[in-house]
């Protein structure tokens, strides 16, 4: 009997643990906001002293982020970004980062190197687990966090520096990003440079599209397609271009957040989009297959093979719009082709 | 805890109920077979599949039911009956009911070989690099847990230690490699979980031309299995060739093992369960072990596969993930039972 009870509990236990796991992203703010509150409000003091000078409103800046409200009143110099897209949105406006946080041997994203070098933005480490002391060492007036990713090391980037936080999973949250950022840097004007540019762009693809054909974005790898979902980066950004992206999931609040879903090609036939926009293995392999003969896309010449680096990992403006240029390029084929 | 299996009475079992238990063995297993080919195929009956006209329609059908479905389930089927096999040879010649593959280091080596491979080779077609890089590194990390066994001593569990070793330095060599170029390589995680997905012909043929010898060698093989369970002295003395058969068997276990993390990744817990449920249903000899845990394997690996495909539907989830949430509870239970019997 002692026995059984004793089993009862331990997969109690472990049910608690494993669940728990998957609530700790909600529960790990909260839990952690008044030790981080603590340590902004040590790092903000000169803030706080010139309290009455902001009210003023001499050149106050107040900027809502996920983790509160950004107050200065200088432009921040020293940046440091912790995740691609906000060194993207920060070369977007014309400022380079002093220290950005890369993945594995990647330190600056493949498509932003002829504009940002290592020698710029010095590496903090990986995104995932930045190195506070490199990050300190560089000095920075301001942090640039991503709130999923961070907010376990939230008390300590506040202490190293003001931190500002920003979710990035849509293409609304980074349009959003480069405005708040900019409004932080006093770069309004390039703000809107840059936004009225992806406007432009998102149009042009627009009038290259008729109606709403359904599109997905899949990366195959190994006869398993990893296919995106609509509420990803991609996925919301070829929603506002005027498709319909065939594909919803579940968004998984994963590391990264509802990125893709793997599949089959039989699944994949099943939901059978007018476009498919692939990356990684060569789809030359599957020429034998009827089941990818019989694709709508394949059939109507719309399975575009587009670049691995910028689809599946580019976030923010800059990606943005490269993206949208590969997608108006292979259009423009596709019809000429016609 | 080697000397458990020992202990126990040879048939645990009256042959009426075992007979009775390898029947509604086969009928689950083909109710498997059944469910896996035909379940949510569109347009398909009788008389599409079995002589589909020339109506697109049918043919799509026929197509996905014979060289999409028909393939995988074959394929799921060969890998459980040689990742069992393969568990069961490791457990009679390490005298270890804990040895399995994953433990071992065999599917340790492959997945490391078939990442660096990628890394150096990878190209428009990952699935030719993968697959024989994984066969590769299976056999090099198997012939260096011997190596290194016997550099230690003829002492079994040496040979179970040194699995752990290079087991524990293959997997934190690939982590390290993966997250090195997370950009690159991120999608080997999924193959790493062991996955059936993409299954074809040619993957069966690789298994069945390795396998089905290897299996009827391991049939052959199981009255010295038997010998060997009584201990080295004891096998020595009625005339078996221990380091030889236990060379043997290695082979045997490096070639079951390596084709299969080749062909679908490494696949664990099927090769560490699956004859621990046969040695319950059926006893300890091996005569009747082998075959028992190769249906046994074949039709948990289905099952598994069944619901790897069905489960989140439409996407797949790796079918080593399934095997895993059904095996560890099966440990558990396993664990509590060998400290009653004590």
């Amino acid at each position: 009997m002692n026995r059984k009870w004793s089993i009862i509990v331990f997969m109690l236990l472990f049910i608690i643990t494993a669940t728990g796991c998957g609530a700790s992203n909600n529960g790990q703010p909260s839990a952690e906001a008044p030790n981080g509150t603590e340590a902004a409000s040590g790092a903000e003091t000169p803030t706080s002293e010139s309290a009455p000078v902001e009210s003023e409103q001499t050149a106050a800046v107040s900027v809502e982020h996920e983790w509160g409200t950004y107050q200065a009143e200088t432009v921040p110099a020293q940046i440091v970004t912790l995740d691609f897209s906000f060194i993207d949105t920060l070369t977007s406006l014309g400022v380079k980062p002093v220290g950005n946080a890369g993945v594995g041997t990647t330190k600056i994203p493949e498509y932003l190197q002829d504009q940002v070098t290592e020698a710029d933005a010095a590496d903090v480490g990986e995104r995932k687990a930045p190195n506070l002391e490199v990050i300190q060492s560089l000095k920075p007036d301001l942090i640039i966090a991503s709130v999923d990713r961070h907010s376990m090391i939230r008390g300590e980037l506040e202490g190293i520096a003001t931190t500002v936080a920003f979710d990035d999973v849509s293409y609304d949250q980074v349009l959003d990003n480069v405005r708040s950022i900019a409004k932080i840097l006093g770069k309004q004007e390039e703000a809107e440079q840059v936004v009225t540019g992806l406007n432009e762009k998102i149009a042009a693809v627009k009038q290259r599209i008729e109606g709403a054909p359904t599109i997905l974005v899949a990366g195959l790898f190994d006869d398993t397609f990893t296919v995106w979902v609509k509420d990803s980066f991609v996925g919301s950004l070829l929603s506002q271009v005027g498709a319909d992206y065939a594909f919803n999931g579940e968004k998984d609040n994963l590391e990264g957040k509802g990125e893709g879903v793997h599949m089959t090609l039989e699944r994949l036939h099943e939901i059978n989009p007018d476009y498919i926009m692939l990356y990684g293995d060569s789809p030359d392999k599957l020429q034998a297959n009827p089941l990818y003969q019989d694709l709508k896309s394949v059939k109507d010449g719309r399975f575009i093979v587009v670049d691995r680096n910028l689809w599946a990992r580019g976030r923010g403006p800059i990606a943005a719009s490269k993206i949208l240029d590969e997608t108006l390029a292979a259009l423009a084929a596709d019809s000429a082709s016609k | 805890m080697g000397a458990s299996m020992g202990h126990r009475r040879p048939n645990s079992r009256p042959a009426t109920l075992r007979w009775a238990l390898a029947a509604a063995l086969l009928l689950l297993f083909a109710a498997i077979v059944w469910l896996t080919l035909t379940y949510r195929v569109s347009g398909l009956d009788w008389r599409t599949l079995l002589w589909p006209s020339g109506n697109l329609k049918d043919e799509l059908a026929a197509y996905t039911v014979w060289h999409v479905r028909a393939p995988r389930l074959l394929l799921a089927a060969s890998l459980g009956a040689a990742l069992a096999v393969a568990g069961c040879l490791l457990q009679a010649m390490t005298r270890n009911p804990l040895s399995d593959t994953e433990i071992i280091g065999l599917n340790q080596g492959a997945a490391c070989a078939a990442v660096v491979a990628l890394l150096l080779f990878g190209g428009s077609d990952s699935s030719l690099v993968i697959l024989p890089a994984a066969l590769c590194g299976a056999a090099v990390s198997g012939i260096l847990v011997y190596w290194l066994a016997r550099f230690g001593g003829s002492d079994v569990s040496r040979l179970v230690l040194s699995g752990v070793a290079i087991s524990a330095f293959m997997g934190s060599l690939t982590t390290g490699i993966i997250l090195l170029f997370e950009t690159r390589l991120m999608e080997i995680v999924y193959w790493m979980a062991g996955k059936l997905s993409g299954a074809n012909w040619s993957d069966n043929r690789l298994i069945w031309g390795i396998g089905a010898p290897v299996l009827a060698g391991a049939f052959l093989l199981s009255g010295r299995l038997n010998l060997l369970a009584q201990g080295d002295e004891v096998a020595a003395g009625l005339g078996v060739n221990v380091a030889r058969t236990r060379g043997l068997l290695g082979l045997m276990v490096i070639l079951l093992a390596g084709s299969a993390a080749a062909v679908a990744g490494p696949i664990g817990f099927v090769g560490l369960m699956v004859p621990h449920m046969a040695r319950r249903i059926v006893g300890i000899d091996h005569r009747r072990l082998i075959p028992a845990s190769a249906l046994l394997g074949a039709a948990l690996l289905s099952a598994a596969d069944f619901a790897a495909q069905w489960i989140s539907y439409p996407a797949d989830i790796p079918v080593g993930i399934v095997t895993a949430f059904l095996g560890v509870p099966f440990f558990l239970y396993l664990l509590r039972r060998n400290k009653e019997e004590r």
